[in-house]
Formats: C-alpha cells, structure tokens, sequence
C-alpha cells in the first residue's frame, strides 16, 4: 500500500500531471485558456513520432519473432478487449446494442496520449520496456472499430443504407488512419537507423519531450472537462463503467504481457493500452458506421472518465501490479 | 440588369461525413462546391465548439449554388441517404452572373 501512495503521489506531482490538471482547473474556471487546434495537432504529431522513432530504435538490435508475437498479441487483445467491455455493458449497464458496440470499439481501440504519459512515467524511474510495444500501439489503434460493428450487428447495414463511400472512408480509417502512419513510420525509421540516427535528432526526439507532452496534456486537461460539461444527458451509472473497465482491461494486458513473457516496463505499457480507450481514431469512425449510436456516451466515457483516471490513478496501479505479478 | 437565377444550397454537416456528402452532392448534379471547415453552433446536439480533438463533434458547412430541380432533389433526398446524420439543410434563391457555371 504505501508502494501504491509513494507511486501515486509522485506521478501527481510530475510537471505533466500538474499541466493535466491545470488545464482541467482553466476549463472548470471556464477560462477562457485555449491550445490553437493546430498547435494541439503539430503537438499531437511530434509525440507520436517521437514515440514511434524511439521504439524504432530500441528495436534495432532486437529479434524480429518476438516482434511478430507481440503484433499477433496485440490483434487478439484488441479483439478481446470490446468483447468483455460489449458484455458488461449489455448485461450489467442495460445499454442497447448500438450504444454498447460503439463503447465497446472505443475501449478495444488505446488512447496514444495515456500510453506516452505511461512510457514516460516508466523512463522518469529508469524502467525499460521493449521497443517493441511501440508497433503494438499502432496494431491495436484500428481494429477494434471492425469488431465493434461486428457486435452491432444489423445495426451497421440499417446506418450506413446504401453508403457505400462510407465504407470506403471506414477502410482508408481503419488501415491509413494518420495516426497509425505516424507511428509505424517512425517506428520503421527508427529501426532502420537505429542509434546513429537516434543521434541525429536526440535533442528534438529526445530532449523536448516532456515539455511538448506537458503542453499537450494542459490541453487534454481542458478537452476532457469541457467535455464532462457538455454532455448534460449522461447518465451516471456509465461513470462507473468507466472507472471499472481500465482496471478490467489492465488485467488482460497484464495477462498477454504474461503469456510474451514481457519485462515488468513492458508489460505495465501493454496493461496501460489495453486500460485505455481511444477518443480520436474511434469516434470519427464510429460516427461513419453506427451514426444511430450516440457519440456523447463513449466519447464522454473515453475522455472525461477512463483518461484522467488512468493517467492519474492507473498509472501506478498498473506498475505496482506488474512489478507484484513479474518480480521487479 | 438582373442576374440569372438560381438555387444556393446550404448543408451544416458532422465533419465525419463531409466526404460522403460530397460524393452524393456530385452524383445529385451539383457541378461545384465551397466548404467552411469548424462551423461552431447549437441546437439539438448541444454546443459544437469547433475545437474538437475526436473530430467527432465537429461541424463543417457546404455551399453550392445549381438549378431548382437539382437542389429541390438535394433537399428531398438528403434526410434519407443521410438517415442519422446530424445535418441541416436548406435552400433559398440567388442570382449569378454565369448560370453555365451551376
């Protein structure tokens, strides 16, 4: 327990938590504080870069089997993930299909925000994790939009009617997704010029990050509040649906990072990206394929509840979980 | 002297559609198109800020000018190609100087 409070309290008082909750305090104190959306773009594209170019490089020198295990682990947890947020919604929650598939692919899909906070909290402690984790990021960015139409059902056929360039839109999203560009480019880069070129670019990759991530989070700070604001019609029994599904999801990536046989850094990442649930990729899609599915529902989920709660409190519960089950 | 009249076109669309619309719009007879992207408003669907980082809760609008029959054809099909869409659409008359052109 005190491992637990000693974790938590150093994660709350690092600059990019405090940034969090600075932007969250503006957007309460209806400020009038806002982060230009091109900035919070260029912002949003230099950290998945830089993550994907440094996972890249840590990769360089590692075999490419345990890269294709932890790609095919990746697509069966982000498979699994909506499956077990799909039932618990349905069964426990009481949310009709549309409602619960559309949540479901929101929570099968990761939040890359959280797992940069999360790769970045390991480093401020010396944890290493595998390179790798970085390519299972993007894997798991995209599919869970597929499997929660599947659990929609008919419910897809009656939305998208005769729409057939909104399945063209939902592929070029599900496969091209700018994101998933973003980071398996510069992860393909990274590998390819691993620590020379790692070198070359360390005090822009490296070195910046934590202030760019700090800003990016004060914004995150202010989207995630005014966000709770507005959605006025939430009803509050799904806010615990948010607060117990991160843990649940954790346990299964704790449990994946268990059968790749994952250092403790690592395996708290993978606990981290299955907790999570994605608020960018997921939502615009999701908008195309099930548009009767109310977007204020997950949306609100993914960003006002299960992101502060993971970045906040899951965090070092993840950690303290793997350094308890993997021996660190 | 007097211009040429014609149909404007006005859709205020959710962002995630804007590609859709448009393809439907070309397939309807509408010859050209102008886009105002993070179109902020209110209504049914509460607040829409236009600073949105799901792009999800964005709105964009789309102007077209074109022939009565092709705009009144717009304005009854929309609501059933576009079932569950969060879309106002509207028409009302203008004048041009080039009606080859719409």
């Amino acid at each position: 327990m005190t491992d637990l409070l000693s974790l938590a309290s150093g994660n709350l008082l690092s600059p990019m938590i405090l940034a969090f909750a600075l932007g969250a305090l503006a957007a309460f104190l209806r400020s009038d504080l806002e982060i230009p959306e091109g900035a919070a773009k260029a912002l949003a594209i230099y950290l998945m870069f830089a993550i994907g170019f440094k996972g890249g490089v840590a990769m360089h020198s590692a075999s490419g089997l345990a890269l294709l295990w932890a790609i095919l682990a990746a697509l069966a947890l982000s498979a699994a993930l909506p499956l077990l947020a799909f039932g618990l919604l349905r069964t426990l929650w009481r949310q009709d299909r549309t409602n619960a598939a559309a949540i479901a692919a929101h929570y099968g899909s990761i939040s890359i925000v959280t797992f940069v906070t999360a790769a970045e909290f390991l480093r401020s402690r010396d944890i290493p994790y595998e390179g790798y984790i970085v390519a299972m990021t993007a894997v798991m960015e995209t599919p869970a939009i597929l499997i929660g139409l599947l659990l929609a059902g008919r419910q897809v056929q009656a939305g998208m009617q005769q729409g057939s360039s909104e399945r063209g839109e939902l592929v070029r999203e599900v496969l091209v997704n700018g994101s998933v560009m973003l980071l398996v480019g510069g992860f393909i880069i990274g590998w390819i010029t691993g620590d020379a070129g790692l070198t070359k670019i360390k005090p822009f990759v490296a070195d910046l990050f934590n202030g760019a991530l700090c800003i990016f989070l004060l914004d995150m700070g202010l989207v995630a509040v005014r966000q709770g604001r507005a959605a006025k019609h939430f009803p509050k029994p799904l806010i615990l649906f948010g607060l117990v599904m991160p843990p649940l999801g954790a346990a299964l990536g704790l449990l994946t990072a268990w059968a790749l046989g994952l250092s403790v850094g690592g395996a708290m990442l993978l606990a981290v990206l299955a907790a999570s649930a994605s608020y960018i990729a997921v939502p615009a899609a999701m908008r195309l394929a099930l548009p009767a599915a109310n977007p204020s529902l997950s949306v609100t989920l993914a960003l006002a509840i299960t992101f502060p709660f993971n970045v906040a409190i899951g965090l070092p519960l993840y950690l303290l979980a793997a350094q308890t089950l993997f021996g660190g | 002297m007097p211009g040429h009249p014609r149909k404007k076109i006005e859709i205020i669309v959710e962002a995630p559609l804007q590609r859709s619309v448009l393809e439907w719009l070309s397939g309807q007879g509408v010859k050209g198109w102008s886009l105002l992207p993070r179109v902020i408003g209110g209504g049914q669907h509460g607040e829409r800020s236009g600073d949105d980082v799901t792009r999800a809760f964005d709105n964009v609008m789309i102007v077209a000018v074109t022939t009565e029959p092709v705009a009144r054809q717009v304005l009854d099909g929309f609501h059933q190609r576009f079932a569950n869409a969060v879309a106002i659409v509207y028409i009302s008359d203008v004048e041009v100087a080039r009606p080859y052109r719409f």
